[in-house]
């Protein structure tokens, strides 16, 4: 819990910067910045997205697993937890048939606010690691002023942002049948 | 009344009368731990005592053994950590020690700062918005456009729009922050004030004022302490990503932040620049959280 905490404490950068340390600059495992087209190929492709995408994940994952075992705890304390192991099924399915798809609606939500905090740490990721994509253009934009692209990227992000949360809305329908819109 | 009497009985009473067999402890991830308050909330205990520690060395700065931090040496450039200097120099010979407590005066105060004032207008517009239908309207769609677009860009945006200095850092963060304050703000307001004790207030003639602040304002408190540390925790997480991003606290004041963006340029010759800056922000960061994740369970909030 402690390690999911920290991983949602840490700057962005600052675990990118790290990573960059210890496998590309001390190892030489991977590459140190920069972007190769699929055009490419696909393992220069891969190698230059593992590490942005490693940094990118952690965050994201604490915030889920954080969300995960609060949701979790509730949902083991039920009556209905009770029963099934009651009646002697495996842990493991209780577990997972049981509990996990009972729990998963908030993590679901956080999954779909989240998504804002992806962007967000995109922006910064995108810099560290010196790939062009919308954050790095936002961030250009922003400062050079150029207003058309900051309300372009915007409005991109943002209907983005919606559809997702349209898509986790139609997700509570699947995953509770008891949710009618 | 108090949340904290509530919190221990919620689930004991129902789960005992309806399995007698059940060992008298209970489903075993329901019991309640005796002891004293460290060995049931040692997580608000042990991040209690880091921030008191990071705000000590923040405020106490010039007696920690620190020299000047914007002092420079350029005979001393990217010097690595030795027992001189403990955190090693940065490319114009400057104490990376010395600049890593002074900037936590920075990070601790924009965050301090960030969210007690978006506690305070977010609680005072979520009161009144609760309150009065028709502004309720017009205000949440206004809070949705704000919470529509992605906090961090947001900040950016005004960031590009002011100078840069710390305290229009603070208010670039705290408008994509008032938003999700209102919102928690107003929905508590909007089922409190369905409770009885708000009608009883308003028969006996009680104004809305006065309503708002003796009858809905206290069952806000909790909740709302709760948020400020993690509003607290990403401002000063925030503050770092403007400085690293060029659009933050002016390159002069040292903050964490600052000093790690100065220092990406040298990450193959000199990393110490950015791992310990980073280290301290981390553990404060931390500290915030475990402090408010103490407290949300202290207090009950949900």
């Amino acid at each position: 819990m402690l390690l999911a905490v920290s991983g949602f404490s840490m700057p962005v950068f600052w675990l990118g910067f790290l990573l960059v340390y210890v496998f590309a600059i001390s190892m030489h495992w991977l590459p140190v910045q920069g972007y190769r087209p699929l055009a490419e190929g696909l393992w220069p492709f891969l190698r230059h997205l593992i590490l942005p995408a490693v940094t990118l994940s952690v965050v994201y994952l604490a915030l889920i697993a954080r969300m995960t075992r609060a949701s979790m705890l509730g949902v083991l304390s039920e009556d209905y937890i009770r029963t099934a192991f009651a009646k002697g099924l495996a842990p493991r399915r209780v577990l997972i048939h049981h509990a996990l798809k009972n729990a998963s609606l908030p993590v679901v939500t956080i999954i779909g606010i989240g998504f804002a905090l992806l962007i967000g740490g995109a922006v910064v990721t995108e810099s560290v690691f010196a790939l062009p994509g919308l954050g790095r253009l936002t961030v250009d934009a922003i400062v050079r002023r150029d207003y058309p692209v900051i309300q372009g990227v915007i409005l991109v992000v943002s209907g983005v942002y919606v559809l997702i949360n349209l898509v986790v809305d139609v997700l509570y329908v699947v995953l509770d049948p008891r949710i009618r819109y | 009344m108090s949340p904290v009497m509530a919190a221990g009985t919620q689930h004991e009473p129902d789960s005992r009368a309806l399995s007698p067999l059940a060992p008298s402890s209970g489903a075993p991830w329901l019991a309640l731990r005796p002891g004293p308050l460290l060995a049931r909330h040692p997580t608000l205990i042990a991040g209690g005592i880091t921030l008191v520690l990071i705000l000590i060395a923040g405020v106490l700065a010039p007696l920690w053994w620190t020299g000047d931090p914007l002092e420079m040496k350029p005979a001393v450039r990217l010097r690595p950590p030795s027992a001189e200097r403990w955190f090693g120099s940065d490319n114009f010979g400057r104490d990376i020690y010395t600049r890593t407590l002074y900037g936590s005066r920075i990070s601790l105060t924009v965050g301090a700062a960030v969210s007690t004032l978006s506690l305070v207008l977010g609680t005072t517009l979520g009161l009144v918005v609760g309150f009065y239908r028709r502004l309720d309207m017009i205000a949440m769609r206004v809070m949705d456009g704000l919470m529509a677009i992605p906090a961090i860009l947001l900040a950016l945006a005004l960031m590009a729009l002011m100078k840069a200095s710390v305290q229009n850092v603070i208010i670039a963060l705290l408008i994509p922050e008032i938003p999700r304050v209102v919102r928690l703000t107003r929905a508590s307001v909007l089922s409190l004030r369905e409770h009885l004790m708000v009608e009883g207030a308003r028969a006996l003639g009680a104004r809305t004022p006065r309503i708002l602040l003796r009858y809905v304002l206290p069952g806000l408190v909790a909740p709302l302490i709760v948020q400020g540390t993690y509003i607290a925790a990403s401002a000063i997480l925030f503050e770092a990503y403007l400085s690293f991003l060029g659009a933050g606290t002016p390159p002069h004041i040292p903050s964490w932040g600052n000093i790690m963006a100065e220092g990406r340029a040298y990450v193959q010759l000199a990393f110490w620049i950015i791992l310990f800056p980073g280290i301290f922000l981390a553990a404060t960061v931390l500290a915030i959280n475990l402090v408010g994740d103490g407290l949300r369970d202290l207090l009950n909030v949900r």
